[in-house]
């Protein structure tokens, strides 16, 4: 038992630099999350397709590497736009008005589609990338260190929530947007184009898809044809904690889950470090028996008499 | 007397049609050496699994991605209880010391794999089965990864990621087929009872079901653990057929085919899981081929890894667009010479929603 509590540093700065691991990490979460709970809240859809767009903008950043990286940022976030919008165009307007269940046999196949076209196009062999030297760096504050990349995903993050709530609120479009979220036929009864809404949210999607990926491969500089898998899952276990179909609900549920797996991982013992993930999977079902809802109700779920 | 007896047949066809599918399926082995063989004990394996995917997704309309755990849990089993104990104390001498000896007959252990995969499915059931549709979907897949985490990292038993080896290989095409004979029965008894019955009309239209008392939870709760059980029985069999395995066998893959499988052929009827996962068995094998590379005359056309895949999402894609019933259209293959109507479509399909509601009142009245 002391061996085990021995494994684990308790101490302030530890604590400190989990923190900061946490909220870069979870930044990165409620950007893959917020993308997903857009379109679910407006289709009813689990886009399990999601993560390939990140598989796809992270190709997009290897073979148009060179340029330097703002500009290689819009280009990676157009091609993973243009995606999303091709897939919802090819894929998922024509059975739109099937079950929620078919909607996610769907992406489900979309993905499978996407993942090993990658596979025969590229190889499943993973290609590396150096996308730029300055933003792996870090700057040291006490014992704790912050690597630049970290606060530009966190600055990233912070602007395009302050963006997207702009965009929601303010313009036409947007307001639409939000209708359609809460009462879909209302919406469209009312005026709003199903078309436009529905490929709104798409292309907004992707581009939140292409950021993240852009942030995910300057970390990692690994792209493969499986890499979209573990941003799904985590988009997917977020939503689940916050609401489903809530965009406040999917930004805190990517904040959460950054905190869950940082403190699983640096607090569990060590034995059973390596069952993290099912650690995490157990909070999803215990989220989902005891609060289906999530922890922020969407409006549209709550109960109408 | 001869009318009951006819109208028996009647009822029965649909299923007789299917075991005999599964026979003949079982019979092109003959035709052929080892290779092909083991090909169509792979099918009959594959139709079993797309089966106990069927009870429950097919009957209740919630997509299940349990019964890849319960498959899991089934060739775990089958795996620890068939491998002779001197292989497993050369190479697993970390297991406990009950399974260190466990050297049981294959049927045995793979019918307890069934059961214990059942059981899982039971105790997943009571809180899962209280939850609407998709959030039950999603529950399931949260399950899949649990089990298939846990797979990967317990030690003493399913030795984490290198897995299990040194299974006897006692699955036989007839093996396989008895199993696929008793699973499509099974199906199809579970369809054709009270419980089915309510089950079905739930998926139909859920307020409607309630409204006349289904009570929808306790019909489900049945069709997910009969579902685990031949879920369990696929994964014995699997065990046994292929030797070796780890959890990775048991993941996102195997879903995507058996998915595949049912929705090619008809989420909504047994027909369409036995003919889909025959059909994109047999697919399959013949793009696994192209993948590894062949010849046309002379030349050499190299293979690419990814190939077989892509066109079964492409060909899942376009049964989901074009024909999103699936190949049988969710219907069952019933007796072509009947002179009633809703016999003729099945008793379960006639009250569906696409029939006029003139015509629709009508065969309630029938039935």
């Amino acid at each position: 038992m002391t061996a085990l509590l021995l494994s684990i540093d308790l101490s302030k700065d530890f604590l400190l630099q989990n923190l900061v691991n946490a909220i870069s990490l979870g930044s990165l979460y409620a950007l893959i999350a917020l993308g997903m709970a857009l379109i679910f809240g407006i289709m009813r859809l689990v886009n399990f397709a999601h993560g390939d767009l990140l598989m796809v903008g992270g190709y997009a950043l290897v073979l148009l590497a060179g340029p330097p990286w703002p500009v290689l940022l819009l280009a990676t976030l157009a091609i993973c736009a243009l995606f999303a919008l091709g897939m919802e165009r090819i894929a998922f307007r024509p059975v739109r008005n099937a079950s929620a269940s078919t909607l996610l046999v769907t992406s489900f196949a979309v993905s499978y589609f996407l993942e090993n076209g990658a596979q025969l196009i590229f190889s499943p062999l993973p290609k590396t990338t150096n996308i730029s030297n300055t933003l792996i760096q870090s700057w040291q504050v006490g014992a704790i260190y912050i690597a630049k990349l970290n606060a530009l995903t966190v600055a990233l993050t912070l602007v395009l929530l302050a963006l997207l709530g702009l965009f929601l609120g303010r313009t036409t479009i947007g307001v639409q947007m939000r209708a359609a979220a809460e009462d879909f036929g209302m919406a469209r009864l009312l005026g709003v184009r199903a078309n436009t809404v529905i490929a709104m949210s798409f292309a907004i999607g992707g581009l939140l898809a292409g950021v993240a990926s852009f942030l995910l491969v300057a970390q990692t500089g690994a792209v493969f044809p499986t890499m979209g898998l573990a941003p799904v899952l985590v988009g997917f276990v977020a939503i689940v904690l916050g609401g489903m179909g809530s965009l406040q609900g999917a930004v805190v549920g990517g904040f959460l889950l950054g905190l869950i797996s940082v403190t699983l991982q640096a607090y569990l013992p060590l034995t059973l470090r390596s069952y993290r993930d099912a650690f995490t999977y157990g909070i999803v079902l215990l989220v989902i028996l005891l609060r289906p809802q999530g922890l922020i109700v969407a409006r549209r779920e709550r109960q109408r008499v | 007397m001869r009318d009951q007896a006819r109208q028996i047949f009647v009822r029965l066809w649909p299923l007789i049609v299917l075991l005999a599918t599964a026979a003949v399926t079982a019979q092109i082995a003959d035709f052929g050496g080892q290779l092909l063989q083991r090909k169509v004990q792979l099918a009959l394996i594959y139709l079993i699994l797309t089966v106990a995917l069927y009870v429950f997704t097919g009957n209740s309309g919630v997509f299940s991605f349990g019964t890849i755990s319960f498959m899991s849990v089934g060739a775990y089993t089958t795996a620890l209880l068939t491998i002779p104990p001197q292989t497993k104390h050369d190479a697993f001498s970390q297991l406990p010391h009950f399974l260190q000896h466990a050297n049981w007959p294959t049927t045995a252990a793979i019918t307890f794999g069934g059961v214990l995969a059942a059981a899982f499915a039971l105790v997943l059931s009571l809180p899962l089965m209280r939850l609407s549709g998709l959030t039950a979907s999603l529950a399931t897949f949260a399950v899949l990864n649990i089990v298939y985490i846990v797979g990967n990292n317990w030690v003493t038993v399913t030795n984490a990621a290198q897995g299990l080896e040194g299974i006897p290989q006692g699955t036989t095409v007839n093996t396989a087929l008895a199993w696929s004979l008793v699973a499509i029965t099974a199906a199809y008894v579970v369809q054709i009872s009270r419980y089915g019955l309510r089950l079905r009309a739930s998926r139909e239209d859920e307020r409607a079901a309630r409204s006349i008392g289904v009570g929808v939870h306790a019909e489900r709760r049945l069709a997910f653990v009969v579902s685990g059980f031949f879920g369990g029985i696929a994964g014995g069999l699997f065990a046994q057929y292929i030797g070796a395995f780890n959890a990775s066998a048991f993941y996102l893959d195997i879903t995507f085919l058996t998915v595949v499988m049912l929705v090619v052929g008809g989420v909504t009827s047994l027909a369409g899981a036995v003919i889909g996962s025959i059909f994109i068995s047999f697919v399959s094998e013949v793009l696994l081929d192209i993948e590894n590379g062949f010849n046309v005359g002379s030349v050499h056309i190299p293979g690419r890894s990814g190939l077989r895949e892509v066109i079964l999402a492409v060909i899942m894609l376009t049964i989901l667009i074009l024909r999103p019933r699936g190949i049988t259209d969710g219907r069952e293959l019933t007796w072509p010479f009947s002179r009633r109507r809703f016999e003729r479509f099945g008793r379960t399909t006639a009250l569906e929603v696409e029939a006029p509601p003139a015509e629709a009142a009508q065969n309630v009245e029938v039935t």
